[in-house]
């Protein structure tokens, strides 16, 4: 098992060379010269000409991604253009916000989401199941953006049980993470019951039922358990994905985060803070599918290596 | 006996202290949909000021009649010579800044050397040639080369603002810039990014400004500045009664907020325009007759009702707020540059712009005329008028694209003169701004070359005399209509709501700058 | 005899996968899905008849009405009807929707055959390239990509193909794998086929079934990250009645004109609804081992 890890951690090298080089591409292919943007409508060529050969925007584009890659490895991703400040200063300021959120929203997930796929999947094709089923459809039809407007609309605006915006109390988490969840909730619940029926029907299960054991034990202690751990990798799979979903959840609610963030930064053309906040997504799905796979190892008896 | 009555007194004090004691601290919360960048604005290059003014305090300030009249705020006085050379002010001995470092006429000097280093925009000083620090350093003189007629809104902003040098020099900019050390009514306790500022009273802040009655620290203990970047949730806040002031209500809420009788708002117009440029570098538009006739095709009186009468049609370049407006060039401009759909294909038609294949679009010489329009984003106006302009324009046989960049990418564009058209303007109380619009002096964004018009508009910014420089100024405005150099559209105005139990709030009519000096609140 | 055999041997005749419709037909939301699915395309197809005005005709004298006879989903700021808008929308959402899924099934599918079929390097190569698009999120990649060849629908397009055919890729290579170690296909290899003649004959056409039910899976998602994008003004470019845009336009006079955003909100629900209840039933038919 160590050597399959280990395995994986190696080919997931070249994925990360490859990511940090996507990144730093896409930003350095985007229109626009950051040196006018520092120095705004007012700026004189003079004084922009000097800001890029301070800046080495003058250089050839490797020697640009290898100062850039340099910078990274070491912790520096550029300054901000906008607020003159370490762009991972900003992004270290906002994490604690969105991960709040994303925990908010996982939270929700594997309350809602686990419990009502297992009882779909035991009652199969049941009533309850079918409505269910639909509900979960529903969920992960809304765009986000609409159901944030909604929930605020009621819950916050017309009922005034949660703040209508704001990051000042833990309540005002609420109404972002379930605007932020619900779709995924929708999913994983979903996918909690088709992987429970798959478990259902597998030998081992008929054999405990054979060997007498009640209908919930197996039902919530032998399948469950072997269902979990692809719900738990695709949970963990989420979690950076939570981070990028948050941008347009983050802007209507007023809270703070790195979607927030990401979203103001190009609308400021602040490069160095989008390209820091897609290197981190990015390099963090890299790191939690790894996570996701340590944790199969562990959970899955099926899996041997 | 007299113990008692002692005890009485003590006792009835104490009953009434305690409470107040206890309460919670007066606080003004504030609601705004732009986060400044940072907050030392001798290193900013971003417009939002509205939470740094609380922390500043320039040395004069507009009165709050007339912007050609100067009234003392930090300063306690202050004279210009006769022949603008030289400009003198008197500071209140002993002042300090809100960390305790004296604030006296070396201090103001150190800050405007330093913002003449830091700054993007370090001829906001002009061509100062020397400052003297007179009289103990109570008193500051500047002397210069020509008369710096332009600098009123430098002065009575937080651009023209005494920052605290010393702490810059020791803490870093990277530091300062988030945490300026000014003399302002407010200093800075926290700043989380993407949610709000909160701000404490300034306990050694003074003023001498005549407008307000409270002369030494405000009333209130703090302000909370909340920046809720989406329209929507922004006015719910105020309505919900959890913010007390708003500044910039989106146009589309005005009308609500008007009619609720707990909600006070204030509308003022604002000192500049937005207008249509182009590259006048650049087909078709380096050919006047086209861009008469763009400017024939412009309903403003739509675009004024599509915006939901928010904003009033400008036909000048020099809008009523600013310095040296002229009601005269306004009327000329509304006459030279009025609606007029037939002229408009008349004068295409002239030209040689025919619709030749009948698809109701004109070609010049059989070619499409190709034009993009750039929408920003992140403005709602533009956003609404966008596809009202496209209409307005194919009205009279003109076909354009539109395409939405962020404000920011499209003042890029606009430097570099890569585009075909698109809304942009300025806000500046003095007519020195149009130097840097239509000259090569600033990002002459239409690539416009005037000779007259450089001459005058060099010859206005060191002129003293308000008529004098009035009559320069519309003469040069006369020919930057007569040459359709761009198009002015509407002029904005500036909405500020505020809960009715805010007493006491003074806003400045000129630069909508809010004094809460005197503010108490009945909540 | 003859007459019972009969009749069965017909229906196989006619069609190999009856077993299969038989059970999409027993799925209730993927019968819902078809039915909505085809109404969708009833609508994109017959606009113009039911549309009352052009999409971007606009009224000066009618701005921001609520809805009413003449305009049943009422007007937006420029005056235009939201109910003409929301219907040609309709051709936009189904034509982004198809031609993105198609792209992104063509390119993933390639890569999956070639990656699963030579194994080695290339498989290795390209599975490290599958990881790299796994990395990203969707709509964080595509910000970033239309940041730099700027906003437009096609641009948009054209980011969420680029950087989400990685699903079929995978799904594809993981079956090509299985496939390969078949007796038929070790026979050809045996006789000596050419590998080209071999992934186009027998292991396409077993691929495709799954592909087919991911595709009406991952359709929505596509969906809804394009009229995201357009929603952040990133996408489809005004005039253009893309309901992402539209929501997006109408988001500033949410308070005193909300018609002009719950409309076209609405259809996008419903629309995305509808190809999960299709692909749902899809998948239960087909491949129902798929997620």
């Amino acid at each position: 098992m160590t050597k399959y890890l280990l395995r994986r951690f190696l080919l997931s090298i070249p994925t990360l060379v490859g990511v940090t080089l996507l990144v730093f591409l896409i930003l350095f292919l985007s229109p626009g010269d950051p040196a006018q943007m520092i120095l705004g409508p007012r700026g004189t060529p003079e004084q922009v000409e000097a800001l890029r050969q301070q800046l080495g925007l003058d250089r050839p584009v490797f020697e640009q991604y290898a100062r850039w890659l340099g910078g990274v490895l070491a912790g520096n991703l550029g300054q901000s253009i906008s607020a003159r400040q370490p762009a991972s200063t900003l992004i270290a300021a906002q994490m604690p916000y969105t991960l709040a959120l994303a925990l908010g929203a996982i939270v929700l997930i594997v309350v809602f989401a686990i419990p009502i796929g297992v009882f779909s999947a035991v009652r199969r094709n049941s009533l309850a199941d079918r409505g269910l089923s639909a509900a979960s459809m529903f969920l992960y039809s809304l765009p986000d953006f609409w159901l944030a407007i909604m929930l605020m609309l009621v819950f916050a605006i017309q009922l005034r049980w949660l703040p209508i915006s704001g990051a000042a109390s833990w309540q005002a988490v609420v109404l972002p993470a379930l605007a932020l969840g619900l779709p995924h909730v929708g999913t994983v619940s979903r996918l909690m019951r088709a992987e429970m029926i798959d478990v259902l029907g597998e030998p081992y299960i008929r054999t405990a039922y054979a060997k007498g054991m009640t209908q919930f034990g197996v039902n919530y202690v032998h399948a469950l358990r072997n269902a979990l751990s692809p719900i738990i990798v695709y949970i963990f799979l989420t979690i950076p994905w939570l981070l990028g979903g948050a941008v347009i959840v983050e802007t209507i609610f007023a809270y703070p985060g790195i979607g927030r963030l990401m979203f103001q930064s190009i609308l400021s053309r602040d490069l160095p803070v989008v390209q820091g906040i897609l290197l981190l997504i990015s390099t963090s799905t890299v790191i939690f599918n790894l996570l996701g796979d340590f944790v199969t190892a562990q959970l899955d008896p099926r899996i041997r290596y | 006996m007299k113990v008692t009555k002692l005890l009485t007194f003590v006792f009835l004090l104490l009953a009434f202290t305690v409470p107040t004691m206890a309460q919670e601290p007066a606080r003004l919360v504030f609601g705004t949909t732009d986060e400044p960048d940072l907050l030392d604005i001798q290193q900013a290059t971003g417009t939002n000021f509205t939470t740094s003014d609380f922390l500043t305090q320039p040395l004069v300030f507009y009165s709050l009649e007339s912007a050609d009249v100067l009234v003392p705020d930090l300063a306690t006085s202050y004279s210009f010579s006769e022949d603008g050379l030289k400009l003198t002010f008197n500071l209140p001995a002993g002042y300090v800044f809100s960390n305790g470092d004296p604030l006296d006429a070396d201090a103001v000097r150190a800050s405007i050397e330093r913002y003449r280093t830091t700054s993007p925009y370090p001829e906001d000083w002009g061509d100062l040639l020397e400052m003297n620090v007179l009289n103990d350093s109570t008193t500051l003189e500047m002397i210069y080369e020509a008369p710096p007629a332009f600098m009123s809104p430098v002065l009575s902003s937080g651009f023209g603002a005494p920052f605290n040098t010393g702490v810059a020099e020791e803490v870093g900019n990277e530091a300062f810039g988030a945490n300026p050390v000014a003399s302002g009514p407010f200093v800075l306790e926290s700043w989380t990014r993407g949610t709000e500022m909160r701000l404490v009273r300034n306990e050694n802040y003074r003023t001498n400004l005549p407008f307000v009655n409270n002369k030494g620290p405000v009333l209130i203990d703090e302000i909370v500045t909340r920046f809720i970047p989406d329209p929507f949730t922004l006015i719910a806040e105020l309505e919900a009664g959890n913010l007390d002031i708003v500044y910039g209500v989106p146009s589309s809420a005005v009308a609500s907020l008007q009619s609720n009788p707990e909600i006070e708002v204030t509308e003022l117009p604002t000192a500049g325009l937005q207008a249509l440029f182009f590259n006048t570098a650049q087909a078709p538009f380096n050919d006047l007759s086209f861009r008469q006739a763009l400017a024939a095709a412009i309903n403003r009186d739509v675009l004024v009702q599509v915006l939901e009468g928010t904003v009033v049609p400008q036909y000048a370049f020099i809008a009523e707020a600013m310095v040296s407006y002229d009601p005269e060039v306004y009327a000329y401009g509304q006459e030279q540059l009025a609606y007029n759909p037939d002229a408009a294909r008349q004068i295409l038609n002239d030209a040689g712009y025919v619709d030749s294949d009948g698809d109701g679009i004109v070609e010049k010489d059989g070619s499409a005329v190709s034009i993009e329009l750039l929408i920003a984003t992140d403005d709602a106006k533009q956003m609404a008028v966008g596809v009202v302009l496209q209409a307005m324009l194919q009205e009279v046989g003109i076909e354009i694209t539109i395409t939405q960049f962020e404000q920011s990418f499209i003042y890029d564009r606009l430097a570099n003169r890569d585009y075909g058209l698109a809304i942009a303007g300025y806000v500046w109380w003095d007519p020195d701004i149009m130097l840097y619009r239509f000259t090569d002096a600033g990002s002459n964004w239409s690539g416009y070359d005037n000779a007259d018009v450089t001459r005058l508009l060099n010859e206005g910014r060191t002129v003293v005399d308000p008529a004098a420089r009035r009559a320069i100024y519309s003469e040069a405005q006369r020919l930057l209509i007569d040459d359709v150099a761009a198009i002015p559209l509407w002029t904005e105005s500036t909405y500020i709501a505020n809960r009715t139990w805010v007493d006491g709030l003074i806003i400045h009519p000129i630069t909508t700058h809010m004094f809460v000096n005197d503010v108490t609140l009945s909540r | 005899m003859t007459a019972v055999v009969k009749p069965l041997v017909r229906a196989r005749l006619q069609n190999p996968f009856s077993p299969q419709v038989r059970s999409f037909r027993r799925h209730g939301p993927g019968m819902i899905g078809l039915v909505l699915v085809s109404l969708l395309f009833l609508i994109a197809l017959l606009a113009p008849i039911i549309a009352p005005y052009l999409p971007d005709e606009q009224n000066l004298l009618a701005l921001r009405q609520p809805p009413s006879i003449e305009h049943p989903f009422g007007t937006d700021h420029a005056g235009r009807d939201v109910f003409s808008r929301v219907v040609y929308g309709t051709r936009i959402a189904l034509t982004v929707g198809i031609t993105l899924i198609v792209i992104e099934a063509l390119i993933g599918i390639t890569v999956g055959l070639l990656s699963g079929y030579f194994g080695g390097w290339v498989d290795l190569l390209l599975s490290t390239l599958v990881d790299i698009f796994w990395a990203f999120p969707p709509i964080v990649l595509a910000l970033g990509i239309v940041t730099a060849i700027g906003p437009s629908l096609t641009n948009v397009m054209i980011a969420i193909a680029l950087i989400s055919w990685a699903p079929f890729a995978r799904v594809t290579r993981a079956k090509v794998q299985s496939l390969r170690t078949r007796d038929y296909v070790q026979a050809s290899e045996c006789c000596g086929a050419r590998s080209g003649g071999i992934l186009l004959r027998h292991i396409l056409p077993n691929i495709l079934p799954t592909n087919l039910v991911l595709a009406s899976l991952l359709l929505p998602s596509a969906l809804l990250a394009a009229s995201a994008l357009s929603f952040l003004g990133f996408g489809a470019q005004p005039p253009t009645p893309e309901w992402g845009a539209i929501l997006n336009e109408g988001r500033e006079y949410l308070r005193q004109a909300p018609w002009i955003s719950t409309f076209p909100g609405l259809a996008i629900v419903i629309t995305v609804m509808a190809f999960n209840f299709l692909g749902d039933g899809l998948r239960e038919a087909f491949d129902p081992k798929i997620r």
